[in-house]
């Protein structure tokens, strides 16, 4: 990255999944404090706040200012509050702009804050809400879900990759059982492939299990230009938005967004110990494999037969169990993946450790338009410290 | 007599709203003849910014498609939503009209038609070009 060098100093959250009693603003004060007493630091010390959230205004509302009502609960006043929207992207934008921010030199000292309440009684506004993060002229109304638009992709890949409904149950599977031993995630039994292939289809070939589930969160993190504990450091933040795809070769919003960060950090996929990718629906994590350049074109399938992705498999993807089972409360979503990444590189991540793991990427996406997410982000971090034993 | 309403009035033209209509709302470049969906200020190719108004999609051809078992918008599951590539260039995802739970082949040849909706709009779908 350019300008100062930004590390990660604190990780907090709260759990993922139904808190029918907890409000928005108490699921991200719990996160935000567990981060400050991560990084050991109080609020006093922050210089500045980036709060991520997408549906506050339409499940919740409360508009404009969702970052100063979280953060006023644990006594953050005068600090700039800065407040990210950007779909299921939001957290990943939020962690972007808090690193602009200590790159630069503005602040020396920033929280993220992403936090989502998406139980509200009613999951038709729910799910009428999520359908909102797409250009609404062209894909509103249309009987257009985002089940849809991921069946239609998957579908896509199965044809080119060759692969049948067989390992989509797989990485249904794998991410359950990574997700276990996660205090975080929503969901921490096991599945088994039988379970997910009885499970009911919800637009073919994606079936319920295979889905994101509707959830409640907070993820935190505390940026730095001091190391802290841990020395994890950003080597690459990217965020991009969906290409203009006027050229047959035009790539992916994705890999147009791993390219840059690969680039950005002077590292290729080869040297990644372990990956976060945006499942959203468990097969989109296989599409994810080509798009971010941990296989080549044509060799998903070979992954999927040596279970590389798997805990104890040379690349580890979506150790933290994914979307999929972790829960995807859209704005903590990408701030949790780097909890997990961070976890990792501090050798913190107890039965769900990636022995020796020193360099992790994060993959968050959000909404659509075009032929592409709307929203590709990308962040590449780095152990600087004695990180995970090998 | 009033028109009915439309699902997506930024979208598609119903009949006599544009030469060529019904089809998907469209506009050429002048400068470079890039073709794009819906009208935007400024060329993404070329950047120019006089963008000529099209009336494009009346042909198209499936990509893939998936049957859908969860009802929206008014469409009662199940319902097939495709990936259409037009004739004129761009792709964009539509309702694939034919039936429901019967998937088509990719490279299927469609038309644009206008659709009914029960709320009294009229929205749209593609279907399969009869021989």
């Amino acid at each position: 990255m350019k300008g100062h060098e930004v590390f990660i100093t604190g990780v907090g959250y709260h759990p993922f999944g139904r808190f029918a009693d907890t409000s928005l603003k108490a699921l991200a004060a719990t996160a935000a404090l567990a981060a400050l007493d991560d990084a050991g630091i109080g609020v006093r010390d922050l210089d500045a706040a980036v709060c991520a959230n997408a549906y506050g205004g339409l499940l919740n509302g409360q508009e404009s200012i969702r970052g100063e009502t979280w953060l006023r609960g644990i006594g953050l006043g005068g600090a700039p509050v800065i407040n990210v929207e950007n779909a299921c992207a939001s957290g990943a934008t939020a962690v972007h702009v808090a690193c602009m921010g200590v790159a630069s030199g503005q602040y020396d000292t920033v929280l993220v804050v992403g936090a989502e309440k998406m139980f509200v009684g009613d999951t038709s506004r729910t799910l009428a809400a999520l359908a909102n993060s797409a250009d609404t002229e062209v894909m509103g109304g249309i009987g257009l879900q985002f089940s849809a638009v991921d069946a239609i992709r998957v579908r896509e890949m199965m044809a080119e990759e060759d692969l049948d409904a067989g390992a989509l149950e797989w990485v249904t599977v794998k991410n359950h059982s990574h997700a276990v031993s996660n205090p975080i995630a929503q969901y921490r039994k096991p599945l088994t492939a039988q379970q997910v292939r009885d499970s009911r289809m919800i637009a073919d070939p994606i079936r319920l299990y295979m889905c994101s589930a509707i959830s409640d969160g907070a993820a935190a993190l505390v940026l730095s230009r001091r190391p802290g504990r841990g020395r994890v450091r950003v080597r690459a933040s990217v965020l991009g938005s969906s290409p203009w795809r006027l050229e047959a070769d035009t790539l992916p919003g994705p890999t147009l967004a791993a390219d840059r960060a690969y680039e950005m950090a002077g590292v290729g996929p080869a040297e990644l110990h372990l990956a976060e990718v945006h499942d959203a629906v468990s097969p989109a994590e296989l599409m994810h494999y080509r798009e971010l350049r941990l296989c080549a074109p044509g060799e998903v399938g070979r992954l999927v037969a040596e279970q590389a992705t798997t805990l104890g498999g040379r690349l580890p993807v979506n150790t933290s169990g994914g979307l999929n089972s972790r829960g995807h409360p859209v704005g903590a979503t990408g701030v949790a993946q780097l909890i997990e990444l961070t976890l990792q590189l501090r050798g913190e991540a107890g039965a769900r450790q990636v022995p020796g793991a020193r360099m992790a990427l994060a993959h968050n996406s959000g909404g659509w338009i075009g032929e592409d997410p709307a929203v590709s982000a990308v962040h590449i971090l780095e152990s600087t410290g004695s990180g995970a034993t090998a | 007599m009033s028109t009915p309403h439309k699902t997506n009035p930024a979208l598609f033209y119903a009949e006599g709203e544009a030469p060529g209509a019904p089809g998907l709302k469209g506009a050429r470049c002048p400068g470079c003849a890039q073709v794009v969906l819906l009208q935007p200020a400024a060329c993404p190719r070329c950047g120019r910014r006089d963008l000529q108004p099209a009336c494009i999609g009346q042909r198209a051809t499936l990509g893939e498609s998936a049957p859908v078992f969860h009802s929206a918008d008014g469409f009662e599951a199940p319902y097939t939503i495709g990936l259409i590539c037009t004739e004129e260039g761009p792709r964009t995802f539509a309702p694939i009209a034919g039936e429901p739970g019967v998937p088509l082949p990719v490279g299927q040849r469609l038309r644009f038609r206008l659709l009914p909706r029960d709320d009294g709009r009229i929205g749209f779908a593609y279907a399969p070009e009869q021989p």
